[in-house]
């Protein structure tokens, strides 16, 4: 209805306020009309008449359509939600400012109202801006899946010494909607410019389908009664994909599922262990080795920006991966005072990335370490009772730093300009110069040249160059924990204990993360930082004990 | 409320250092160019040379080695060859009025003398026919990348010889004189969802208090899709600050590779682009309203 018969309508009851007051299914015809291409005609309202004209819309030539109102959040198709976050007080200001209707109480009443009903729309925005439309919140979509997976295996003992292991798996994962799931152009790499459209599906509609085969086979070989061999080969497909930023104050992650930029993930694994028993049990010790070939493993551009990005996908690249290593491990498993363990790993992991048609190489296509890759992992747990109530432990790690993309040089672009050439080409640079200065007298600034030297020109664009991608490596962690806990006399009748453990007893200042800022202030910074997270030596003291 | 007990703990354990003597392995040994071929008369200039070593300021004076005596070369899609001759500190330039011609296609060949043959994929020269005033008009129907040059001349009063110091009253003698503040720092827009449309330059608002007259000299150059992404991500790796939301920092490459040594890391960028020139003069007494002093 027109706007001063909705007014009436609204006078005759404030129930007459909400959703049902606007053609939403006009609108919505509009929004369909639009992203068909269609003409239309649309209804404008005319206050001062209390009519409606008509007004054509000409959505053949426009490509975005930007629909402004109170019930907006109703309607579907959406491709983007703005919700601009007003209180009832900046809301009336505007309605003065905008100067349309006249203001009474009862018009600060229909507010109040229309505000209730509005702030229920909140949770269905995409972005939500303050009053100075800075952004508040940017809500990311939630991504539904479904995962179907059928397992069939069997164990058979060929000899009595070796036993076979097999089996074979379906699975089958779906990207499933509801959602807008972006599609890009094929063959041109992926970017805003070749982004299509924002694909909106349904509840439970197929965005894509997955799906492949999970073969495994095993086989253990006793020797003897103390020693055993096992190999074994596996697939497994993938379609989650970790993404981390490691290179933030506090680095994070996202996972990611497959879509139809990002195929799944599918690991070929191969495994050989040998196991021994020393001294009928007291000792164990094992060596195990692995290698992995990864196809599809998902990483990201140089330069990506991961967190918040609605066209996350063309931050995203597609490559391979490898890594291999092996396990050292030796445990005392009984003894009278004296029991632990002591493991050392050995890893390696790269990745590689390629240019494509659809997308573009990473770390100029040369293969890179893993994120979180630690080639030497060293650990060891002591267990030693030294007297009948006095118990000591221990605890040692260490592990080589992750690695990291550090800063290794400065370098230069010319980005010439004419005042610079013309210097140059007249040998003034370097040049003697002046600087301008000046002093106030009776409320006047006055300016004045001062004989200056000026060394050098500076005529470049200065920039951080930065290593290969993880080529640096961030300090080695090393932590030593040392543990006393004192028991209960043998007759007491209490049960309680006293444990006095010391956390990082060398105070190390273990490094959490390093990372870099360049808008410090000043352009052209590229500062490093380090974040130490319980850095010092720290005491407890805790008391057990427990109800009879 | 765990949770929020949880890191309120660890923040107050955690201690952030700046790293002032910064441990690398891998110093940097890269190649850097930076080139300008343009459809106006003037000679082409590249400059080659080798990174610094890290410094977390930026470097008045730049320490990085010069590639010397290279044998340095541009050539054209119809096979025509310049050469541009060694100036000294890594600078190339041709000695004539060289000048590009639109819709061609150019290549930067340089050879070192320590073996490494480098080249940079042929980029063509887009026409850059707009007029310009403070928007631009955007050619509709293609994609267009803009690389802006600002360079400010700012009039101002002088007295001379150097003023005895206040109570004294100075020396009647102004001169009005010119300064040329540098400005390395290119504007970057493009057409993207606004093809055939007026862009807004954004140049920031200028002081205009105590000056009588300004000029901005801009060069607006129509660059690939490369080149502009090239200086996008030089610009936004300025404003990393270590947040998770930011920009992961990484090497910046564009289209250089080295034919007879893969590994050899290459950086900067051939610029090859239409241009257009216009200069802004404003006069504070006719161009600027009463109202803003």
């Amino acid at each position: 209805v027109p706007p001063a018969t909705n007014h009436q309508n609204r006078l005759l009851d404030l129930a007459n306020i909400g959703p049902q007051e606007v053609n939403l299914s006009l609108l919505q015809n509009h929004i369909n009309d639009f992203l068909e291409d269609r003409n239309t005609i649309s209804p404008e309202s005319n206050f001062a008449d209390n009519t409606f004209e008509t007004k054509p819309l000409d959505f053949e030539r426009a490509s975005i359509l930007v629909i402004e109102g109170t019930y907006i959040p109703l309607l579907s198709n959406l491709d983007f939600l703005i919700f601009i976050n007003l209180d009832y007080k900046s809301s009336l200001d505007n309605r003065i400012n905008r100067g349309r209707e006249s203001f009474d109480p009862f018009v600060e009443k229909v507010l109040d109202i229309e505000h209730h009903i509005i702030t229920e729309y909140k949770t269905k925005a995409d972005i939500i801006v303050d009053v100075n439309y800075k952004i508040q919140a940017l809500i990311m979509p939630i991504e539904h899946s479904r995962y179907f997976s059928v397992n069939i295996g069997h164990t058979r003992s060929l000899t009595k010494k070796l036993n076979l292991d097999y089996g074979l798996g379906y699975v089958v994962f779906q990207l499933v909607g509801p959602g807008n799931f972006n599609v890009y152009h094929e063959n041109t790499v992926r970017d805003e410019s070749t982004l299509i459209e924002s694909k909106p599906y349904k509840k439970n509609d197929v965005v894509k389908t997955c799906q492949g085969l999970e073969p495994r086979i095993s086989m253990a070989l006793k020797l003897n009664e103390s020693q055993s061999i096992k190999i074994g080969y596996n697939q497994i497909q993938q379609f989650i994909h970790l993404l981390s930023n490691t290179m933030a104050i506090s680095p994070a992650d996202i996972w990611k599922k497959s879509n139809q930029q990002l195929p799944q993930q599918i690991v070929d694994q191969y495994t050989i262990g040998y196991v021994k028993d020393w001294n009928k049990g007291m000792y164990e010790s094992s060596i195990e080795a692995y290698c992995k070939n990864n196809k599809n493993v998902i990483d990201y551009v140089d330069g990506a920006e991961l967190y918040l990005n609605p066209l996350i996908e063309t931050q995203l690249l597609v490559g391979k991966g490898n890594a291999y290593g092996a396990e050292f491990f030796f445990k005392k498993v009984r003894g009278v005072n004296l029991t632990g363990w002591i493991s050392y790993t050995y890893a390696k992991s790269f990745r590689q990335v390629n240019a494509t048609p659809n997308q573009e190489s990473a770390n100029f296509g040369l293969r890179y370490p893993s994120n979180f890759i630690s080639p030497n992992n060293f650990k060891f747990v002591l267990n030693d009772r030294l007297t009948n109530r006095i118990s000591f432990n221990a605890n040692f790690t260490y592990a080589t730093g992750r690695p990291i993309t550090y800063p290794n040089g400065r370098y230069k672009i010319y980005v010439y300009n004419e005042v610079y050439d013309y210097l140059n080409d007249n040998n003034l640079n370097p040049r003697p110069g002046f600087i301008i200065q000046s002093y106030g007298r009776n409320g006047q600034t006055y300016y004045f040249l001062n004989n200056s030297k000026v060394d050098e020109l500076l005529d470049g664009y200065s920039t951080p160059s930065f290593s290969l991608r993880n080529s640096e490596r961030i300090p080695d962690y090393i932590r030593l924990d040392l543990g006393i806990t004192l028991d209960p006399k043998p007759n007491s009748k209490s049960n309680s204990s006293w444990n006095f453990p010391i956390y990082n007893v060398l105070g190390r200042q273990n490094v959490y993360s390093i990372y870099f800022k360049s808008s410090t202030g000043l352009r052209n910074q590229a500062r490093t930082y380090k974040l130490s997270i319980l850095r010092a030596v720290i005491p407890s003291l805790t008391y057990n004990f427990k109800f009879q | 409320m765990k949770r929020l007990i949880f890191f309120l703990c660890l923040t107050l354990l955690s201690c952030e250092t700046e790293i002032t003597d910064l441990k690398i392995i891998n110093d940097s040994d890269d190649i850097v160019v930076y080139g300008e071929l343009t459809n106006t008369k003037g000679p082409i200039k590249v400059r080659i040379h080798q990174t610094s070593k890290y410094d977390p300021f930026d470097i008045s004076t730049f320490k990085g080695r010069s590639i010397e005596n290279a044998e340095v070369y541009v050539k054209d899609d119809k096979g025509a060859i310049t050469i541009l001759k060694y100036l000294g500190e890594g600078l190339y330039s041709t000695d004539d009025n060289s000048i590009g011609e639109i819709n061609r296609k150019y290549k930067l060949h340089i050879n070192t003398l320590d073996g490494l043959e480098i080249k940079i994929d042929a980029e063509k020269i887009e026409d850059m026919p707009f007029d310009l005033s403070a928007n631009l008009k955007d050619q509709a129907g293609s994609q267009n990348n803009y690389f802006i040059r600002r360079q400010d001349f700012v009039e101002f009063l002088t007295t001379c010889p150097v003023p005895p110091p206040p109570p004294a009253s100075p020396t009647p003698c102004f001169s009005k004189c010119w300064e040329a503040p540098l400005n390395t720092q290119p504007l970057l827009i493009n057409d993207f969802q606004l093809d055939g449309e007026i862009l807004p330059l954004p140049l920031n608002p200028i002081n205009l208090k105590d000056i009588t007259r300004w000029a901005i000299d801009l060069n607006v150059l129509n660059v690939s899709k490369n080149v502009y992404s090239f200086w996008k991500k030089q610009e936004q790796q300025h404003l990393v600050g270590g947040s998770i939301f930011d920009k992961i920092p990484a090497q910046i490459k564009e289209n250089l590779t080295c034919i007879n040594k893969p590994e050899q890391q290459l950086l900067g960028v051939f610029l090859v682009a239409g241009i257009t020139k216009k200069r802004i003069q404003i006069d504070r007494f006719k161009d600027v309203s009463p109202d803003v002093f």
